[in-house]
This record gives C-alpha cells, structure tokens and sequence, in this order.
C-alpha cells in the first residue's frame, strides 16, 4: 500500500540554507507569509484532509 | 593548429571505427526484461543466459525497471549499436502502441523481433513477417488455478467451510491493474472453481469482503509483491477471524510471491503451520519458495510456468533466424498457434495428499 | 531503603510538577486578555490540527464497525507500528540535521536480502549459499548493522565532507544500492529469485509469540521495537552525542563555532541511521517471509511523513523520540482503519499525500519568520 513515488513526503529541504539562523529556522526563512496566511492555510488543508477521509468513509459504507 | 588537426583526426577515427563496428555482422543479440526484480522473469533470463552462453551467442540484457520509456530507449540505442535480434518483454501490455513502435523501428532496421510472456496483440506480430511471439496461453493459469481450486475444495468441501454456511469465503491477491494475465488469472481462478463447485452441487466462493466489489485486492505498485498481500492479509485477519465466525476460508493468489506473503501473516496469526490449522492457499509460478512450502502442507497447490521451457523455445526461434532457417523450426507443434505464436504448456504442482478426502 | 524513597519521592515530584505545570498554564490563560487568548486557542488547535482530525476518524471509524477497536485489531496496529518504527527513528536523525535520506527503503531491502540469504533453511532446494547452514542469529545482527552502517557512513562522508545536499547524496546511494541488490540476488544457487525457504529459528525469532492477550499473539519485534525506541531516546537526550545532532541542526556555524565536531556529528547520524535500516531489514525478512528486490520499496516515504507529523521539523534541530512514535502510530492507524472499511485505494494516495501536506504547513506555521 505504501507505493507513493520518490519525491513526495520529505524532501522539502530543496530550500537552501546559507548560515545564521535569526528567529525563524533555516528552512523556512524564505517564506514570507503573514499570521493569517498561514493559519489559512493550515485551516485550509486541514480542512479538505478531513473532507476526503470523510468522503472517502461516505463512499466505503455505501 | 597542430594539436587541432590531431585532435580532428582522432575523432575521425573513433567515428569510423564505431560505424564499422555498428555495420557489420558483429551485432549483439539484445534482450529487454521488463524488470529485473520480478522472480519468474529472473528465472527465465537465468535459463537464458546459460541457453546463449552454450549456444556460443553474443547476447546482452537490458532491465527497463517497469518503465516503458526506458526500454523503447534501450531499443534504440541496442539497434544504433548494431543489434542483430530484438528479444522483448515488452512492459506496457495494455495497449498496442509500444509494441508496434518496437516493431516499426526493427522494420526499418530489418532486424527479427522476438516478444515473450507479457502480452502483445496478435495484429503487432503478425503486421512484420520476421516478428513472434513466444508466450503461454495466459489464460490457461487461471483455469488451471480454478480446476485445481475446485478439486481440492470438492474433496475437502466440509473442512474448508470453517463457519459451515455453506460457502467458501475466498481472498483473491491481483498482481497488478492492466495486465491481460493478471485479468484472466483474477476471472478465471473463480469463474472456473464456481463452475465445477456447481456441477458437483456444492456451495460456491464468496468474496471475504461484501463492499468490495471487484472482489479483488491489488498490488498497488503493480509489482505482485509479497509485501503487498502481506500488509492486506495482516489487516484483514485482525478483523476475520474464527472468533468473529467469518474467517476467510481461502487464499487465491496471481501468483506465488503474493501467496507466500499471504502465508507469512497467516504464520503469525497461528495457521498454515506445522500443527494448526490450516487456510487453503494457491498461487502460480511454482517458485522454489512455493515448491518448498507445498511439500511442507503450509501452501496447497501452484501452477508451474516453464521459464526453461520458455527460454530453451527463444533461444531456438534465434538460432532458426541467424541460421537462416524457418522461424518455428523444432518448435513442438502442439505448442504452435497459426503461424506467429508460440504457448509454452503449464503444468499443475501440487502434494497428493492434500487432494486426498478428509 | 532510601534509594527506593528517592525514587519514590522524585516520581511524586514529577507528578506534582506536572500538575503544577498545568495549573500554571491554565493560570496564565485566564489572566490573558481576549485577543491573546483567542490566538492561543488558534494555536493550540491549529497546531494540533493533524491529531484532532485523525482522532475524529478513529472515532467515526470506530462508530461504524465496532470490531475496529477489539484486542485483535489493536494488536494488529501496534505490531504494525512496531514494524515501521526503526526506520522512522533513523531517519528522524536526517531531518533533525534539516537533511533527508531517501536511500532508506533500498538499504532496508539490501539488508533484508542480506539476512534472508545468511538464515536460509538447510536443504532448501534454491539456497543461495548451498554449502553453508542457517548462520548464529546475532551474527547476523552485526553483519546486517555492519551493512547498514557502512550505506550510513557513505551518505554522511558525502554530506559531511562535500558539504553536498543529503537529498542528492541519498538519491545517489539509493540507486547504487538497488543495483547492488540486484547483483546480490543473483549469487549462488539463487539466480535473482526471491529469497525464501527461511529457518525456522529465524522466522520464530522476530514473528514468534511474545505473549497472548485475549487469544492473540502478540509479536516478538515489538519488543525489539520497544528496546530499540529506548535505545535512541537515551541517544538523542543523554548523550552528548545526541546534544551535538541537535546543535548542529539547529544552527550549523553556531555549533561549529561552540566546538562541536560537525563532521563526525554528521557522519555520525547517518551512520546510526543505517544501523536502524539494517535492523529493520533484518526484521523485514521475516516478518514478510521472504526477501526479493522490491523488498523495502518506498518505506522512506511513510517514514519521513511520520517523522513530520512527529514533529520533527524540517526547519531542523528539533524533534522528540516520542512524536515520532506518535507519528508512526498515528499515520497506521489512519491507513488501518480506512482499510477495515475498503475505502477505494485510489483515495487513499490523495489522503496520504494531504497529510503530509498538512504536516508541513503545521511545520511551517510554527516555525516560519512572522512578520
């Protein structure tokens, strides 16, 4: 079942770092993103994940 | 100037050299697997290379990893060295246009064509005279897998019934999704064991699970794997169990790697092993692995693919070609279909004492 | 006598402190003014969104087959679990120094083939070695561990040394790998077949009987899962070995400059991180009951998903033994469940690929410079 292809889930370090840290981490410095957007975004997937695992269970018991 | 017109020169000379090379009879045999990782073919290419190796024939293999790109690739650069024969397993069986575009390049080249086991259409072959294929009546397996299914299952129908309703609840392992033999194995394995469970007026397979409707569980990766029967079979005994009374009463399996790792999760879950009960399961290839675990009670029966067989048939259509001979020479008649198509005959494998009545 | 009372009294104290820890927050919550509390509780659900939804499905799931939640299926989730947490807890090494290791999978399938052919059973009509019978299980161990830990090694030199991407490295010895695996097969009595026909002691030794609750066995490799869990958490906060990987993820020329060796931490991780592949390996072989060269195919990918909802942060330097193991429970109880109900395999790829998805946007938000 695990049989996603290569690439998906975990090389998100694509993203280069070059040294020093200041407040944010190194891999997401680059991200310019305000308060709202993120929490959209979250909000957003978290949503639709729930939205197909339900769909998903909705079409099962059928 | 002078380190130019050297420089100029040699590359003069590798080129010619390289096209006389490519030219003349020098040509490899040039022999494209599907995948390098799949048991059966691996046997086919071992009984091959040895065939070559006594024959005294310059050959080469080419793994294309399950990808059709990456073989019609190595097809290319095989005829742009000079290749003398095309020896394929094709990877995308289920359409025509890979094939046909092999055998359109070896046209042009003139070179012989030689598909074997995994499916091509009978237009592709018979479209290039100097094109065959060489093969099993794939849907052969699956009606064997059934006969054997029906015969164990009518000498042993009671004992297998384990909840006693009169039917036999099955799981059927499907090696991948768009593969003709993986189609008719899946069809056949229980279209044929209903049949004949009729004709004897007993019950007949149900599927473990009502809400699946193809009545199948694939192979995601499409690599008819162990792992992938293993994980599913896991999961599916936490649920059906004897306790539950709807424990699955039968394991069908496109092949024997997806029926041993069938057998590993029922191992842990306390069957199929030395004293215990024990789940009826079938594969096909008649691996060592499948042999071995009939002869130990732990597996019930296996249809034997002839990779010798199948590899001793090309080895011969080669040696027909390069000698100039008629293609099917020495090829057993039996085994011929009209004039573009060779099956190589299965057998059944399986412990005498399983079929005996309980 | 009086050691028991310490130990006695510093458990009391933990409790005490954990109650007073909450009371604090539950303190400092009410004493927050409308807007904060407003983003702490954003926060608080946001940042857990992953959990909340999976529990939610475990509860409807649960609702709609009850079997769901008996002995046998709980069993069956936490051997599963069992059996995919090694190689998550190597590779959290990877992310935690803000790389990956995507060569993972392939190791394990190596060292699954390798053990496999070293524990054939004597007289299996294609064993690979003929003349040579089932070797002693440990010195299996070692030379599988040995294996993985040279793979380890290769992948952190490279990082280490060329200061090179470990995505790139761990591409590169991922397919030098299979094809070292492919050759392997085809040694001996084998001919590129699948590996089986294995001893009996060995198949006993990771899926035997640990013991039964309600009528069902539970697996030996649980607890070599748990001792191995042990194992790294002690690694990871106790040593100064493991201070180092955190230092260096957090911030490489910071650690460098503190003193730390940043080649041999590196080198280090990785190295630890093949000696976990070469356990799970080892462990594969016979819980699957054969070994072929599609054996470990992609268990990278389920293993860094489960690391991220772990927790552990791409931004690096961070991480947790114990999200990982939530992480890997969470991810197979979300796929064990959808399963119990046939939900069509097609959807769960697209489930699967939102939750990571939705794990690295978490990741993000926690972690991202706010403006």
């Amino acid at each position: 079942m695990a049989n996603l292809s290569k690439g998906q889930g975990g090389d998100g370090s694509a993203i280069s770092k070059s040294g020093g840290n200041g407040g944010g981490g190194g891999l997401w410095r680059g991200v310019r993103m305000s308060d709202r957007g993120a929490d959209a975004i979250v909000l957003s997937l978290s949503l639709l994940l729930f939205a197909f695992i339900i769909a998903a269970l909705i079409l099962a018991i059928k | 100037m002078k380190r130019c017109t050297l420089f100029l020169l040699i590359i003069a000379l590798l080129a010619g050299s390289l096209v006389a090379c490519g030219g003349t009879g020098g040509g490899e045999i040039s022999v494209f697997y599907y995948t390098y990782a799949d048991a059966y073919i691996s046997s086919v290419r071992s009984a091959m290379d040895n065939a070559f190796r006594t024959s005294m024939l310059n050959y080469n293999n080419y793994d294309a990893n399950s990808n059709q790109s990456t073989q019609t690739e190595q097809v290319d650069t095989a005829i742009a060295k000079g290749s003398k024969m095309l020896i394929v397993n094709i990877v995308d069986t289920g359409s025509d246009d890979a094939s046909s575009a092999i055998v359109e390049k070896a046209r042009r080249a003139d070179i012989p064509v030689i598909f074997f086991n995994r499916s091509v259409s009978e237009e592709v072959v018979t479209s290039y005279d100097k094109c065959v294929f060489v093969g099993t009546d794939y849907e052969m397996a699956g009606h064997m897998q059934g006969e054997l299914i029906a015969d164990y299952l009518i000498k042993n129908f009671k004992s297998a019934d384990l909840n006693g309703d009169g039917k036999i609840s099955y799981v059927m392992f499907k090696g991948q999704q768009g593969n003709a033999e993986a189609e008719a194995r899946t069809k056949y394995a229980v279209e044929d064991a209903n049949r004949l469970l009729k004709d004897a007026s007993l019950g007949s397979l149900v599927f473990y699970d009502k809400s699946n409707s193809g009545g199948y569980l694939v192979d995601q990766g499409g690599n008819w794997s162990a792992q992938a029967s293993n994980d599913y079979m896991k999961t599916i005994l936490s649920r059906y169990s004897e306790k539950n009374g709807n424990m699955v009463e039968l394991v069908i399996a496109n092949n024997d790697e997806m029926a041993l790792g069938a057998i590993a999760a029922l191992n842990e879950a306390g069957y199929n092993k030395e004293n215990g009960k024990t789940i009826p399961v079938f594969g096909i290839d008649a691996t060592e692995a499948a042999v071995a675990k009939i002869n130990s009670g732990a597996m019930t029966g296996t249809v034997k693919q002839d990779g010798e067989g199948m590899a001793k048939a090309i080895v011969k259509i080669c040696e027909n070609i390069l000698g100039g001979g008629a293609m099917l020479d020495g090829i057993d008649n039996e085994n011929i279909i009209g004039s573009w198509r060779v099956n190589i005959p299965y057998s059944v494998y399986t412990k005498g004492e399983a079929f005996q009545k309980k | 006598m009086e050691e028991n009372r310490n130990i006695r009294d510093k458990i009391r104290g933990a409790f005490h402190g954990y109650g007073n820890n909450i009371r604090q927050r539950l303190d400092s919550f009410r004493a927050m003014n409308g807007t904060d509390k407003r983003r702490y509780i954003t926060d608080l659900l946001l940042n857990n969104a992953m959990f909340i939804i999976i529990t939610l499905s475990v509860i409807i799931i649960a609702i709609i087959e009850p079997s769901f939640l008996s002995v046998a299926s709980i069993v069956n989730i936490v051997s599963l679990t069992a059996s995919r947490l090694p190689i998550a807890l190597g590779i959290a090494g990877a992310i935690v120094l803000t790389g990956t290791d995507i060569s993972a999978g392939r190791a394990v399938g190596l060292t699954a083939c390798i053990t496999a052919s070293l524990l054939q059973r004597a007289g299996y009509a294609g064993k690979m070695f003929a003349g040579i019978g089932p070797l002693a299980i440990p010195l299996v161990i070692l030379a599988v561990c040995a294996v993985g830990a040279i793979i380890g090694f290769v992948n952190g030199f490279f990082v280490a040394k060329f200061k090179l991407h470990p995505f790139i490295v761990t591409l590169s010895t991922q397919l030098i790998i299979y094809g070292i695996v492919l050759l392997y097969l085809q040694i001996g009595g084998n001919g590129g077949q699948t590996l089986s026909g294995l001893d009996p002691s060995y198949l006993d030794f990771v899926s035997g009987t640990l013991f039964r609750i309600g009528g069902i066995s539970v697996p030996k490799y649980v607890l070599y899962a748990v001792i191995l869990t042990v194992l790294m958490w002690v690694v990871w906060n106790k040593t100064v070995f493991g201070k180092n990987m955190f230092a260096v993820g957090a911030n490489e020329e910071a650690a460098r400059v503190s003193g730390v060796n940043v080649f041999k931490t590196v080198v280090g991780v990785f190295v630890l991180a093949g000696i976990t592949y070469g356990f799970t390996g080892f462990i594969e072989g016979a819980r699957i009951g054969s070994a072929a060269s599609y054996t470990g195919l992609n268990y990278e990918s389920d293993a860094i998903a489960s690391c991220v909802i772990g927790g552990v942060s791409f931004v690096g330097g961070t991480g947790k033994i114990g999200g990982i193991v939530i992480g890997v429970l969470l991810l197979q109880i979300i796929f064990v469940g959808l399963n119990f109900l046939s939900v069509d395999q097609n959807l769960l790829y697209i489930i699967k690929g939102l939750i990571i998805l939705l794990a690295c946007a978490v990741d993000m938000r926690k972690y991202l410079k706010r403006r």
